[in-house]
C-alpha cells in the first residue's frame, strides 16, 4: 500500500479518538473504566496496525505504547493512593479513582500505536528529497522543515538503534546472569520480594541516564547541521523580494 | 611526492582527546564533547555563541568527523550532494555540479538513493569524501579527523583523489591523526608472544539473515538485508576478522554479541564458558551511553565492585608490560572506588573489565585501534589478550588494518559476495566468511587485494 494511503487510512481512523464519535455512543462498560466503545476501537486500532504495517511494526510500537503507558498509570495511581492515604482527597478509597486509570491505561494503549503509526508511515526522507529537488533554492519554512527532519531522522535511525544495541549487548548478560541465579538460588519468596525496591530505583536510574544520553547525543551536531543547512541558498523568490 | 605531502598537512596527536580538541577548534568549536561525560558536554553546548555559528558561515570549511556519518546532514547520498551542490553555487564561485558524475567517480553510483542509515561503514566515508569534493568550490579550508582510522586500502584512491583536488585548487588540508594512525605495517614479532597459550573456539553461523537500518523500515518499501553464508569452524585465538570498509565486519560482531536482532543462528563455542561473548564496540563513547562506569559495573556486577577493580588493575599490569615493545607514553591511571571519564583508553581499560566478569564465551573489539594510537592500540590489544587467555576466554579482533596479522592465530575473511535486487525497492547483500592461513596469508591478500 501507497504510504500516502496508509496516511489517509490511518488520520480516519484517528477521528473518533479526537471526536469522541462514535465511541461515546457506546458507553455500557465492559468492566469498571473500560466502555464497549474504547474497547472496540482497540481492537480496531492494534489489528489495523498489525495488519497494515505488519508484525515486526506492531510489535514494535505496542512495546513503545507499553513503556510509555504503563509507568503513567501506575505511577499516577501510587500517587492517587498516596494522596487518599494521607487523608488529603479520595475519601472513598480506591473505587474513586481505579475506574479513571483503567480508561487512561486503554486510551494509552490505543492513541499511542496510532500517533507512531502516523508518524513512521511518512517516508521524511522522500519530501527531503523533493524538497532538495528543485534546485531553486529553500524557503525560510524549509529550512525549518529540513532542520526539523535532519534532527528526526538522526534520533530515530542513530541515537535510538545506538542505544538499543548497547542494551541489547548488556540484556545478554544480564538475561545469562538470571538464569545463573534461578539455578543457585534458594531465595525464599519474601527475601524475592525485598529486592524488588533495589530493581526498581537502578531501573529509574538507568531511565533517567537514558534520556540524558538520548538528549545529548541527538543535539550534539545541531549546530553542525544548522549551519550546514543556513548555507543553502534562498528560493528565488525570497532573493527578489529582498532586493525588492 | 604523496606521502610527503600527507605528512605535512598531518598533525599527529598523542591523545584522543587531543585530537578531539584539535578538530573542535577546526569547526569552530560547533561540537560539544560528549566523550568527557554529560557535565562537559553542556558546558560546551551553552558557550556555543552565534559569533562561532556566523564565523562558521563566512568562513566555511569542509570537514570530515572522526565518524563520517556524522557529518553528513542528509537522508541519502544524492540528498547530501544536491545540498553541498547547492551550498557551492550559492557562493560566488558559481559551477556546476554533476552528481552522477561525482557519485561515479567515489564508487557510490549503486548506493545514491539509499538511505544513509543503512549505508555501511565504507560507503558512509565514501559519500563524506564526495561530499568534501563538491563544496570544495564554496571552502576555504578543509579539516578531517582521523581519516587513516576509518579507510581502508580500497577507499585509500578516493581520499587520495579528494586530497590532490583540494592541493590542485590551492586550498589548505589539515588531517588530524592519532600517532602511527597511518601506518600500514604489522606489528613486530615480539607481539606474538602473547599468543603463546593455545584457547580454541568454535564459530557457527547458520541461516543467518540480518535486517538492516531500523525496526521502521519495514514500513516503507525499502528493507535491506545481509544474508550471511553458513559457516562452521574451530578456530584459535586470537581470531583477526580482517576485510575492507563496508564488507560486514561490525554486523557479525554486533550479531555474535546478540547487539542486533537477527534470524538465524550465530553462536560462538568455548569450553568451560557459558556466559555470552560481549563485545566493545568501536565507538566506545557511544557503549557508555554517558552512563559513570560506577552505574555500568555496579548493574553487572550487582554492587561487588571487587571483581571489575581487579580485572582492571590486571588488564593495567599486562598493559605496562607491553608499553615496552610499544613504546606507548600513555598509561591508563590506577583504579578509584569512584571511576570518572580521564582518557579513552581508559574507558575501553574499564568497559573490557566489566565484560570479563561474565565467564564471556569470548571477547570480541570492533577495530580496537580506534581513538588509540598506534602503540596504545597496540600494548592495550597485547593485555587484553594476556588476560583473556590467562582465563581462557578467545578473542576476536575485528579490523581492516593489518596491523594484528603477527598476533593473529587464525584469520577470518569477511567479504560482501554479492547485491542483488529481490524486487522493486528491495535489495540484499551477502556476507561470506572465509578462513585464511594466519601465517602465510599477504597484507594484501587479507585486506583485499588493494
Amino acid at each position: 500500500m501507497h504510504w500516502k494511503l496508509k496516511l489517509i487510512f490511518f488520520v480516519i481512523l484517528s477521528v473518533p479518538a479526537f471526536s469522541g464519535y462514535p465511541l461515546n455512543l457506546l458507553d455500557t462498560e465492559i468492566i469498571s473504566g473500560i466502555t464497549r466503545g474504547w474497547f472496540l476501537y482497540f481492537i480496531l486500532i492494534n489489528s489495523s496496525i498489525l495488519v497494515v504495517n505488519g508484525k515486526q511494526f506492531f510489535e514494535n510500537t505496542v512495546a513503545i505504547a507499553a513503556l510509555i503507558s504503563l509507568p503513567v498509570v501506575f505511577l499516577g495511581a501510587a500517587i492517587s493512593y498516596l494522596i487518599y492515604w494521607s487523608g488529603l482527597g479520595y475519601a472513598d478509597g480506591p473505587p474513586a479513582y481505579s475506574s479513571h486509570y483503567i480508561s487512561l491505561c486503554i486510551t494509552m494503549l490505543t492513541v499511542i500505536p496510532l500517533s507512531l503509526t502516523m508518524i513512521a508511515v511518512v517516508p521524511f526522507h522522500e519530501v527531503e528529497h523533493n524538497l532538495l529537488k528543485s534546485r531553486s533554492g529553500v524557503s525560510k519554512f524549509q529550512r525549518f522543515f529540513l532542520m526539523f527532519l535532519r534532527v528526526f531522522n538522526h534520533i530515530i535511525y542513530s541515537v535510538i538503534p545506538n542505544i538499543i544495541e548497547t542494551l541489547r549487548e548488556e540484556r545478554c548478560y544480564h538475561q545469562w546472569v538470571g538464569r545463573e541465579r534461578m539455578l543457585e538460588s534458594d531465595l525464599s519468596l519474601s527475601a524475592k520480594g525485598r529486592s524488588i525496591h533495589p530493581k526498581l530505583m537502578s531501573l529509574i536510574r538507568e531511565m533517567i541516564q537514558l534520556a540524558v544520553e538520548g538528549i545529548c547525543a541527538s543535539i550534539q551536531y545541531i549546530p553542525l547541521w544548522a549551519v550546514e543547512i543556513s548555507q543553502l541558498p534562498d528560493k528565488k523568490k525570497d532573493k527578489d523580494k529582498q532586493q525588492r | 611526492m604523496m606521502k610527503d605531502q600527507l605528512k605535512n598537512s598531518t598533525t599527529y596527536f598523542g591523545t584522543y582527546e587531543e585530537r578531539e580538541e584539535a578538530f573542535r577548534r577546526g569547526v569552530f568549536a560547533l561540537i560539544p564533547r560528549k566523550y568527557a561525560g554529560p557535565k562537559l558536554f553542556w558546558n560546551d553546548f551553552g558557550k556555543i555563541t552565534l559569533n562561532e555559528l556566523l564565523l562558521f558561515v563566512k568562513q566555511p570549511i569542509a570537514y570530515i568527523t572522526s565518524n563520517p556519518r556524522d557529518c553528513l546532514a542528509f537522508g541519502t547520498p544524492w540528498q547530501v550532494l544536491t545540498a553541498a551542490a547547492l551550498r557551492s553555487q550559492s557562493s560566488d564561485k558559481r559551477i556546476s555540479v554533476d552528481i552522477p558524475e561525482i557519485a561515479e567517480a567515489f564508487g557510490i553510483m549503486e548506493n545514491l538513493y539509499q538511505p544513509i542509515r543503512t549505508l555501511s561503514g565504507g560507503e558512509t566515508v565514501k559519500v563524506s569524501l564526495a561530499k568534501s569534493f563538491v563544496v570544495s568550490n564554496s571552502s576555504n579550508r578543509m579539516v578531517i579527523a582521523s581519516p587513516f582510522s576509518w579507510l581502508s586500502s580500497e577507499n585509500f584512491v578516493y581520499f587520495k583523489n579528494l586530497f590532490y583536488h583540494y592541493l590542485n585548487c590551492g586550498i589548505p588540508v589539515d588531517l588530524l591523526a592519532l600517532e602511527g594512525e597511518d601506518s600500514n605495517e604489522t606489528l613486530s614479532e615480539s607481539f606474538s608472544r602473547v599468543t603463546n597459550s593455545n584457547v580454541e573456539f568454535s564459530l557457527r553461523l547458520e541461516d543467518l539473515r540480518i535486517l538492516l537500518g531500523s525496526s521502521l523500515n519495514p514500513i516503507y518499501s525499502e528493507q535491506t538485508y545481509a544474508r550471511v553464508e553458513n559457516f562452521q569452524r574451530r578456530l584459535s585465538s586470537p581470531c583477526l576478522v580482517i576485510g575492507n570498509n563496508g564488507q560486514g565486519k561490525s554486523l557479525i560482531a554486533k550479531v555474535l554479541a546478540g547487539a542486533l536482532s537477527y534470524q538465524g543462528a550465530a553462536e560462538i563455542g568455548t569450553e568451560g564458558k557459558t556466559g555470552p561473548p560481549r563485545l566493545l564496540f568501536q565507538d566506545v563513547i557511544t557503549q557508555t551511553l554517558l552512563r559513570s562506569f560506577n552505574a555500568i559495573a555496579r548493574s553487572a556486577v550487582c554492587q561487588n565492585m571487587d571483581m571489575p577493580i581487579a580485572f582492571y588493575e590486571q588488564i593495567l599490569n599486562a598493559y605496562r608490560t607491553f608499553t615496552k615493545e610499544s613504546h606507548s607514553g600513555l598509561t591508563p591511571s590506577e583504579p578509584f572506588k569512584d571511576w570518572g571519564f580521564r582518557s579513552l583508553l581508559e574507558v575501553k581499560a574499564i568497559l573490557m573489565a566489566i565484560r570479563l566478569c561474565g565467564k564471556p564465551s569470548a571477547i570480541i573489539i570492533d577495530e580496537p585501534d580506534w581513538g588509540l594510537t598506534r602503540a596504545s592500540a597496540a600494548a592495550f590489544v597485547s593485555a587484553i589478550i594476556s588476560v583473556c587467555h590467562e582465563l581462557s576466554v578467545p578473542v576476536l579482533l575485528i579490523s581492516h588494518k593489518p596491523w594484528w596479522l603477527n598476533l593473529a592465530k587464525s584469520v577470518l575473511r569477511v567479504r560482501r559476495t554479492a547485491k542483488e535486487i529481490e524486487e522493486k525497492g528491495k535489495h540484499s547483500f551477502t556476507i561470506n566468511l572465509t578462513v585464511a592461513p594466519a601465517e602465510t596469508s599477504g597484507r594484501k591478500d587479507l585486506t583485499g587485494g588493494a
